[in-house]
């Protein structure tokens, strides 16, 4: 047994190129599927983690204004929907942020959520230590308490076991702490994707609670999960539950015009469908992807496998000649695949075990659920198949070429390759498949390409170089109202004096989430529903956001806060269709105008393709965020930035400090990745349909090499053969061309609508000239067997 | 069987003159000497024999005086061009319009029809270009063989001997200067051999210059100039 494994072993070595190829085309291949597997039935099969998942829904809060739509809640609206037991078994509140918690080193900014305790209980969250939410701890029990994750516990706590009854500092509050989340813990990506919350607070204490009482304005991080009762059907309760929220919120808002025409929509979602999000189509591009990148590899493979038996002809026609059965041929042929494919599942396994990791490191907010990826039993049981599966498929289609009557008797004549096989029309077949996958998949990650070229090289509108933002919190959680200007005014001052400082204001980032601010033309009475910020005098000069018309607000208009909008070009050409709006007055209640005093030009995020309407006002005096931009090659430090505000007031925490350049790289990371993953999936493409084609065109002359060299003897030329062979599948190359020109058009208007249709025919030009011209270069390599050796050589050698 | 123009080529220069011709093969451990210091002239409507038994280096003879292989030193003329390191190009060239090749194992083309695979040679030669003048000589080359009926059959609907006189219409139809023919009854039957050994000699009898290599002396026998090859020396039998 082992002799022969070693004598099988030993043959595979001489067979270096072959072997080579198949270990490596088949680890990549079989790797891609198990990952690509283990991923779909993931998002796809797996349920969620938590105890009759199919049952919690997340309740989104749609206000349906002549403006159009907006997904958000008002805090007392939230409230009464959480007390309202008649729709759900249970539901629970929650509030995603970040904040600065004081009492750990370096006062860090650390990812926050603010829950009721039925969060915890809903999705049965497991503790390392202590427990989760009491009932005690829940709404308006006013109790400060924290549950802290594994990770956090380990970075910040070094694993103490005493952790429980510390306490932890946020806004001056101190938290108890009461549990440790379990290391198997996964958090419901329901705010956003790859979120990793570290401490989760109890609501009472969340940042929005000031708009508790107030049914005019709506806050989008508010969140209702509900469990709902056993039978129902989520979509069930959407006209129910938009009812009820609509007759509450219309009771609230009575006799107020503005409200007018205005209703709610309720829309329950199952949370999975939550967490997997509107880009699930890029789960099932990448899965499609993989498994075209699978198929092409196994056709690839089996070319090769079709020439390894045509290699083996004399071995196994002697066998044969000397009594061997075609099972004993088979079992031949099965062994050589099987030691070649276990090597190859091994090796696949082990790839997609770092494949996992990969996937985790850097696509986190790119694929929902990464985070419970891992190597399971599908993974380990899909690995044993694929052994048996691809041995199988390989050594039966390589027997099936096998004329085991012709090859017994091919001994006795000279009759060379009469006993090995492959219809002209199965090479042509097997050619067009391999060159037709070829095409879609270099042609679909062209047009990927392409649009992430257009993010890449996309101008946003603003400058970013050299531009930090800092965002301030107060150690009391509030600020207190009278001292906050002269603190932030004394740390703008502090700020400016330092000599790397080129400007420094108070000031919203240009990447701040923005509010939505529902606003009416005075003389028409239109409706608008705009992007705000407030921004100082100097903000479109730092972030060199260029004006159209009009001009910027003056320090006085700040200060003064003068009744004067900006707004962008986009939101001009809403409002006028010339875009000249400069001089029109804006008011959002009939009593309050704004005079619009100037227009910018509209500015864009990474990867953002609509134009969005936007409005600018001048930054009220109590704003603590502070822009800065820095002179040529000069920075601040964290620590630097701490002591100069330690220095102005000890009480003030640095919430956040941001390159902008930074949070735009940051923002344009996953788009890089992706493009990276294109370029490599096509670089693979590419190198499968090189050895496929190499493959296929190499067997497929040396079955010829007989015929070949009976043309050569009676006088054709070495360019007679090269001719040949290329016109050979030339007509079938043609036809496979234009099948895969219609389907990419086709694909191409399903997946990718808006792909230009003059790039996407570059595309696909230049991914036939390629495939031609690879197709050429194989023809003549393959050929110079032919020309560059006798042709007596040629008529002893398949 | 009649040999009447003996004496009138004798006068003439040799179509095929090959000079001092060794072949030596180089295996990893071992040099092969298969053929040493060999001269062998062919004269026009000569019908030569080169017998031996097996591993004499009748085959690789065949393949050089076939430009299907290299001698390792000494000269070949055909026609009186020495042709021994003609690049690929023109040694095809010569290969068309010198020589026919008449094979042991037919080597005829599965795919393509028997007219279509007597008129190959003639498709890879620039001088033909009209279709139909290379229909009809590939015709005529058949009738010549007695195959016209079958010109439309694929090879295998046809029986070895008739395989082999497709084979011997290929080789004819470019009216090449010498018919090098390789054991041509190897693969057939006494009976299908002597047919295809009738057909060579009746080619003979209208002028055609014959080389056959064969180890059956019965056959070698039947040519008017018998050689018998032995380790690689060739010698008058």
């Amino acid at each position: 047994m082992f002799g022969s494994l070693l004598q099988l072993a030993k043959r595979l070595l001489v067979k270096k190129y072959f072997s080579f190829t198949v270990i490596v085309t088949m680890s990549l291949a079989i790797s891609a599927f198990l990952t690509a597997t283990t991923l779909a039935n993931l998002l796809l099969l797996d349920p969620l983690p938590y105890p009759d998942s199919e049952r919690i829904v997340k309740v989104e809060h749609i206000f349906d204004s002549p403006t159009g739509e907006t997904n958000a809640y008002t805090y007392p609206g939230l409230v009464d929907l959480y007390n309202n037991k008649q729709f759900f078994e249970q539901a629970s509140m929650a509030l995603f942020t970040r904040d600065v918690v004081t009492s750990l080193v370096n006062k860090p900014t650390i990812e926050t959520a603010y829950i009721t305790p039925e969060f915890f209980s809903m999705i049965a969250a497991q503790t390392k230590l202590g427990r989760t939410f009491s009932d005690n701890e829940g709404f308006q029990k006013n109790v400060p308490a924290a549950v802290i994750s594994y990770d956090l516990w380990q970075t910040y706590y070094g694993q103490n076991p005493d952790i429980i009854n510390k306490t932890i500092t946020i806004s001056n509050r101190q938290f108890q702490i009461v549990g440790v989340l379990d290391r198997s813990f996964v958090e419901p990506e329901i705010n956003q994707r790859g979120q990793d919350t570290k401490i989760w607070l109890t609501w009472d204490f969340n940042p929005s609670v000031h708009l508790a009482e107030t049914w005019y304005n709506i806050d989008e991080k508010l969140i209702l999960l509900g469990k709902v009762h056993k039978g129902i059907k989520p979509d069930s309760l959407n006209e129910s539950i938009s009812q009820h929220l609509y007759r509450t919120w219309k009771s609230q808002v009575e006799g107020i015009a503005f409200f007018n025409n205005w209703s709610i929509n309720a829309k329950t979602s199952k949370i999975k469908d939550v967490i997997l999000g509107s880009n699930i189509h890029l789960v099932y591009l990448f899965i499609v992807g993989t498994y075209g990148l699978i198929f092409i590899a196994c056709v690839n493979i089996s070319n090769l496998f079709l020439m390894r038996t045509v290699e083996m002809y004399k071995p196994l026609a002697i066998r044969a000649a000397l009594g061997a059965s075609k099972t004993d041929l088979f079992k031949e042929i099965f062994n050589e695949s099987a030691v070649l494919i276990t090597l190859s599942t091994v090796l696949g396994f082990v790839l997609s075990y770092f494949t996992f990791g990969l996937l985790q490191q850097h696509l986190t907010d790119v694929l929902p659920r990464l985070k419970e990826l891992s190597v399971n039993g599908l993974t380990i049981g899909l690995a044993i198949v694929s052994v048996f599966a691809f041995t199988l498929l390989f050594s039966k289609l390589s027997i099936s070429i096998v004329n085991y009557k012709s090859l017994i008797s091919a001994m006795q004549t000279s009759g060379k390759g009469a006993g090995i096989k492959v219809s002209s029309t199965a090479q042509k077949g097997l050619m067009s498949v391999q060159v037709f996958c070829a095409i879609m998949l270099i042609v679909f990650c062209t047009s990927v390409l392409q649009k992430l070229y257009e993010i890449s090289k996309q101008d946003l509108g603003f400058n970013s170089k050299n531009i930090y933002s800092i965002e301030l919190s107060h150690s009391e959680g509030e600020w207190p109202e009278e001292a906050t200007f002269s603190i932030v005014n004394q740390l703008e001052q502090a700020l400016n004096n330092l000599p790397s400082t080129e400007y420094v204001q108070q000031s919203a980032s240009p990447l701040d989430p923005r509010d939505i601010f529902v606003i009416k033309d005075a003389h028409t009475e239109s409706q608008y529903a705009p992007e705000f910020s407030t921004v100082s005098s100097e903000y479109f000069n730092i972030i060199a956001q260029q004006f159209i018309a009009g001009k910027a607000f003056s320090y006085e208009d700040v200060f003064n806060r003068n009744p004067l909008v900006i707004i962008n070009e986009t939101f001009a050409k809403e409002l006028s269709s010339d875009g000249n709006a400069i001089g029109k007055q804006l008011t959002p209640d009939g009593e309050r105008m704004f005079t619009i005093s100037g227009i910018v030009a509209d500015m864009k995020f990474p990867g953002q393709v609509d134009d969005i309407s936007r409005m600018y006002r001048p930054a009220p005096q109590s704003k603590t965020q502070l822009l800065v931009k820095f002179k040529p090659d000069q920075a601040l430090s964290k620590s630097d930035l701490v002591s100069i505000t330690n220095s102005v007031s000890p009480e003030v925490n640095i919430f956040t400090y941001d390159s902008i350049e930074a949070k735009l790289n940051e923002m344009k990371a996953p788009f890089n990745i992706i493009e990276l993953s294109t370029i490599f999936l096509m670089l693979l493409c590419t190198f499968l349909a090189v050895i496929g084609l190499y493959g296929l065109q190499d067997y497929s002359s040396r079955l010829s090499s007989s015929k070949i060299a009976t043309k050569m003897a009676i006088g054709a030329s070495p360019t007679h053969i090269i001719t040949e062979l290329l016109t050979y599948n030339l007509k079938a190359l043609i036809v496979t061309i234009i099948v895969a020109l219609v389907s990419s058009i086709m694909a191409t208007r399903f997946i990718m609508p808006d792909t230009s249709m003059s790039l996407f025919l570059l595309s696909f030009i230049t991914s036939s000239i390629a495939v031609l011209l690879i197709y050429v270069l194989v023809v003549i390599i393959t050929s110079r067997r032919f020309v560059n050796r006798p042709i007596a050589d040629s008529f002893n050698h398949v | 069987m009649e040999h009447n123009n003996d004496n009138i080529t004798m006068n003439k220069a040799p179509i095929i003159q090959l000079k001092n011709i060794s072949k030596v093969f180089d295996s990893e451990e071992v040099e092969s000497h298969v053929l040493t210091g060999l001269d062998l002239s062919i004269h026009q409507g000569e019908y030569i024999s080169i017998s031996g038994p097996s591993g004499s280096g009748k085959s690789t003879l065949l393949s050089i005086l076939g430009l299907l292989d290299t001698p390792t030193s000494g000269d070949y003329y055909i026609d009186g061009v020495k042709v021994d390191s003609l690049s690929m190009h023109d040694s095809a060239k010569v290969r068309n319009e010198k020589i026919g090749f008449i094979f042991q194992s037919f080597n005829l083309i599965d795919e393509l029809s028997v007219l279509e695979n007597v008129m190959l040679p003639l498709k890879y030669n620039a001088n033909w270009k009209d279709k139909n003048a290379i229909r009809t000589q590939a015709e005529e080359c058949l009738k010549k063989v007695g195959l016209e009926h079958r010109m439309n059959h694929k090879p295998n609907q046809l029986s070895g001997g008739q395989q082999q006189r497709v084979g011997i219409a290929r080789a004819l139809v470019g009216s090449p200067s010498v018919l090098l023919v390789d054991e041509p009854t190897g693969n057939l039957d006494s009976k299908s051999g002597d047919l295809v050994l009738d057909v060579l000699n009746q080619l003979h009898a209208e002028g055609a210059t014959i080389c056959l290599v064969t180890h059956d002396p019965r056959y070698a026998d039947l040519a008017h100039i018998k050689y018998k090859l032995s380790d690689g020396i060739l010698e008058t039998a």
